[in-house]
């Protein structure tokens, strides 16, 4: 109940971050602080970096579009202030999700964890990237296209440095580096898709807002392939 | 033809396809996972003489072809531009996507070699007893327990001796800690009572792939410092 309650907390200032002023930023603080404490508070509970399972993995998501947010992303009196709702968004995905308090000896290697972090940073990157694109489709502001580019394409580098260092982790825990599942599948799709708006983009036919929607689009294939692909093609079950 | 090969068109459209390839697979998979249970325990070039189920293997099939033409675009791509565009004055911005690209083709390659040699063997061993491999021979000399917490939380060390000649050697294998010694031997589970699960892994792609992969992060690299540091992201 404590869990829910500290989450549900942090959905509420995330929403109401999106008022005006002074008191939409500290709202979007006040969220901030409490999710930067809970993920501190499962880092001392837990005993390891709380990037191992999909509850934790969805609220580091948060935190890291957070930080993201108010690192790259200023301006307050422009749409872009509704980017503010993505946080909110991802710790209240993290709900759905079991607590699991435990790894296995397989996973204590700090490549595994590299791989874990960059995703999370990449993840961040792309869903902040479809969040710009999404806006720049409203406004038609060349600045803010420019903007999802860059985001997309750095959360594309980090995710294949995350790629990475998945597969010497993989190799070094079970001796494969690539598994045929369907999981490895819709991991490559993702890098393909994210691939083939980073080319897409040189074309000029594609470039502006086609190629904007192809990246808004793409938090869809994300989120599909790390939540989708278990529970919709049955692929087996993995913890993080 | 070499302007179709050179045609950043013909990237996105092997891109579409093989996304589409994969999609399908993706399908497959979970419908026959006792057909595709033993894929990732040997090369797959070996899997797929083994298994000729093509209704069930064809995006396989497609996936190598797909594979096989971005390869080929990439390095027409990359010698063409090296060509027409690489000046002094902006090495790393220029050479930085190439270096990327040239990554993904190690990769490729890695990948194409895994599929095509090298073994993957599970042996069970008791403490002090000795397995031969080849011209390897392997002795569990000892087996302990690092944090007995039970289920899959246990953590162990197997403590080794391997023999490849006339010199004997010791090494400690460890969850996730492979012993490297021509191959890379794995302690894939270990109980109380002395007995081991051994891994042994010889794959010739991964040296490939770990070539390929610091290709690419040095590729990575120069792409942020360049088109971020630079201000230059268009």
């Amino acid at each position: 109940m404590f869990h829910l309650f500290i989450i549900i907390l942090s959905v509420v200032f995330f929403s109401l971050s999106l008022q005006e002023g002074r008191g939409g930023s500290l709202c979007f603080m006040g969220g901030v602080t409490l999710l930067l404490c809970y993920i501190l508070f499962r880092f001392i509970t837990t005993g390891h970096l709380p990037v191992t399972d999909k509850y934790d993995i969805l609220l580091m998501i948060a935190l890291v579009s957070a930080f993201l947010i108010l690192l790259f992303l200023k301006r307050d009196e422009s749409d872009l202030v509704y980017i503010r709702l993505l946080p909110g968004g991802f710790a209240f995905l993290s709900v759905f999700h079991e607590r699991i308090n435990t790894i296995s000896p397989n996973m204590n290697s700090i490549w595994f964890y590299l791989h874990l972090s960059l995703f999370i940073i990449a993840f961040s990157l792309f869903s902040i990237g479809s969040a710009t694109g999404f806006i720049y489709l409203k406004t038609q502001d060349e600045k803010i296209e420019s903007l999802q580019y860059k985001f997309i394409l750095s959360g594309w580098l980090i995710f294949s440095l995350s790629l990475i260092a998945g597969s010497v982790w993989f190799f070094l825990a079970h001796g494969v580096y690539w598994l045929w599942t369907a999981k490895e599948l819709w991991t490559t799709i993702v890098w393909l898709y994210y691939t083939f708006y980073l080319h897409g983009r040189f074309i000029n036919s594609l470039r502006g807002p086609i190629a904007s929607e192809i990246g808004v689009a793409g938090i869809m294939v994300l989120l599909f392939s790390y939540l989708g692909v278990t529970p919709v093609l049955g692929s087996p079950w993995t913890q993080f | 033809m070499l302007r179709v090969l050179k045609s950043i068109k013909t990237t996105l459209i092997i891109i579409f396809i093989s996304m589409s390839i994969f999609l399908t697979g993706s399908f497959i998979i979970p419908k026959n996972l006792q057909f595709f249970s033993e894929i990732n325990d040997m090369p797959l070039f070996k899997w797929l003489s083994l298994n000729e189920d093509i209704k069930k293997t064809f995006w396989i099939y497609l996936s190598i072809l797909a594979m096989a033409f971005l390869s080929l675009n990439m390095i027409v791509c990359l010698i063409d531009d090296l060509l027409k565009r690489l000046s002094p004055g902006l090495l790393i911005q220029r050479l930085s996507p190439h270096l990327i690209h040239a990554g993904v083709l190690l990769v490729l390659l890695g990948h194409l070699i895994s599929a095509s040699t090298g073994f993957k063997k599970d042996l069970s061993v008791r403490r002090g007893e000795e397995v031969f491999l080849n011209d390897m021979r392997i002795k569990i000399e000892a087996v302990e327990f690092v944090d007995l917490r039970g289920e899959d939380q246990s953590r162990w060390r197997v403590h080794l001796e391997i023999n490849r000649g006339l010199q004997w050697s010791t090494a400690i294998a460890e969850p996730a800690r492979p012993v490297f010694y021509k191959y890379a031997i794995y302690a894939k589970s270990a109980e109380p009572d002395g007995r081991v699960i051994l891994g042994i892994v010889h794959d010739p792609g991964a040296k490939w792939e770990v070539a390929g992969a610091i290709v690419f992060v040095l590729g990575a690299g120069g792409l942020f410092w360049s088109r971020f540091r630079a201000g230059n992201y268009k």
